[in-house]
């Protein structure tokens, strides 16, 4: 993987995106688990996912399951690293995203 | 890829979307967004996800081209994005909302740096009208200044939901939206009215706009009157009658204002005969009938052919069929009148009955003077 990279380009939809997954730090997301909580449009959603995966705040992996068993095709499971957790937290406590905007 | 979980229209939109992904992620991109879709409900909610698939893989293959570039590239092609001219054609209230815009940029730059005496007030009147708030507001969120919006809030108070994404369709398109089914439907319905003449407008309306818009014409207080319509009906006006004729494209329609009238109509391909007798609407294709109308009462006589009655449903208000006035209930009159049959009707009552060939020929006895 690359070196996490800070300078992401932050926008509000990308906060949205990291607050979904800094909520519960050790949980693994879908792209569709993250639309359903973010409630933002899959267009937007997966350019993020995949630049701040590209940047080293997340990682990705299939699914472990057999989906002839499961009934349903694996998916792609995204979760913060340390580093990321590290960046995201901080850039959602300079926003005070989490308690609306502004403080 | 394991096909089969997602299929049809919407699993061939995101299929074509990931295709255009850059190469090295085309496969994945499909598999998870096939395995996404097939986790949402609803037909319009994939739609929209599969549309938004089309736009994720073109920003991701803009992205991935952008940073394959080397630094000079980039900024020469960052260049050319902002020397770009944008579109020639601007709808007044957004050159105006454009011009806000610049103008909410140039008041953050100008906090940033942090204002000049004599730039407070004229801040402080900037943002007085409610737009240029939001627009400021809107413009520090995306900007990513926490200490902007602070200083924001200091001088004015903001609603967080001025920043948070819009829920639901923006108004522009809902507007948008609207016009168009409006049109749509009105197409739709002159389409159908034309087509179908008396199936949108109820008889009410059709022998309103019928008074109005048709040819009148009357007989004398103590004379009979005898013409002929453009398709060849031939109308035998009692004392003291009135009708309106309205010949148009596709229709042919009279309405017996007041008195008595004897129609003879006949057939005319795919064109049916509609006449009014006050505000209660009949039909026929080809018939002889006789109609007198007086005070709220219809005697409608059919001597040859048949006639349609209307359904209940375009009875004037109250009308109940089968119950007359004494209350003693009568079968309700047919849908079709045949020859030699008589429909009496008036407030609260509709009933038929069948007369005798002297019967009928007594109805039209005042024809021969």
């Amino acid at each position: 993987m690359d070196r996490p990279n800070h300078n992401v380009r932050m926008s509000l939809q990308t906060l949205r995106v990291l607050d979904a997954f800094v909520e519960n730090p050790n949980d693994e997301l879908s792209g569709a688990d993250v639309l359903k909580r973010c409630g933002i449009a899959s267009g937007t959603l997966y350019p993020i996912l995949l630049r701040l995966e590209s940047a080293g705040w997340f990682k990705s992996r299939w699914e472990a399951i057999d989906p002839a068993k499961a009934g349903r095709p694996r998916r792609r499971l995204y979760r913060l690293t340390p580093t990321g957790l590290k960046y995201a937290s901080s850039e959602l406590a300079s926003l005070s995203f989490r308690r609306g905007l502004p403080v | 890829m394991n096909p089969g979980w997602a299929q049809g229209p919407i699993a061939w939109i995101v299929h074509r979307a990931a295709l255009s992904a850059p190469d090295t992620i085309c496969q994945r991109l499909e598999e998870e967004w096939l395995a996404d879709l097939s986790a949402l409900d609803g037909a319009a909610l994939q739609l929209r996800f599969a549309l938004g698939c089309c736009r994720a893989a073109l920003a991701i293959r803009c992205e991935r081209f952008a940073t394959t570039l080397p630094k000079t590239a980039r900024n020469i092609v960052a260049d050319l994005r902002s020397a770009r001219p944008r579109a020639g054609f601007r709808l007044p209230f957004s050159r105006r909302r454009e011009r806000i815009r610049e103008d909410a940029y140039t008041w953050l730059e100008r906090l940033r740096r942090g204002l000049r005496e004599e730039e407070g007030p004229k801040l402080q009147a900037w943002l007085r009208p409610r737009a240029h708030r939001i627009c400021i507001t809107r413009a520090a969120a995306q900007r990513i200044g926490p200490e902007d919006l602070a200083v924001l809030h200091e001088l004015f108070h903001v609603d967080p939901a001025w920043v948070m994404p819009r829920q639901g369709r923006s108004p522009t398109i809902s507007v948008a939206a609207g016009l168009m089914a409006a049109c749509m439907t009105s197409l739709a319905l002159m389409y159908t009215h034309h087509s179908m003449p008396g199936l949108l407008l109820s008889p009410a309306i059709e022998g309103s706009f019928m008074e109005a818009q048709g040819t009148g014409y009357s007989s004398g207080r103590r004379t009979l009157r005898s013409l002929g319509l453009p398709d060849g009906t031939r109308v035998v006006m009692n004392r003291g009658t009135r009708i309106s004729v309205l010949y148009a494209e596709g229709t042919r329609s009279v309405m017996l204002v007041r008195g008595e009238a004897t129609f003879t109509v006949p057939p005319q391909a795919h064109k049916v005969f509609h006449f009014w007798v006050g505000n209660q609407h009949f039909s026929t294709m080809a018939s002889a009938f006789n109609v007198r109308l007086t005070g709220d009462s219809i005697q409608l006589t059919v001597l040859d052919g048949t006639v349609e009655v209307p359904p209940m449903s375009h009875t004037r208000a109250g009308g109940n069929f089968a119950v007359p006035r004494d209350g003693a209930e009568r079968p309700p009159a047919p849908r079709l009148l045949k020859a030699l049959q008589l429909l009496d009707e008036g407030p609260g009552m509709q009933a038929a009955r069948t007369l005798t060939q002297s019967e009928a020929q007594a109805r039209i006895a005042w024809q021969r003077g």
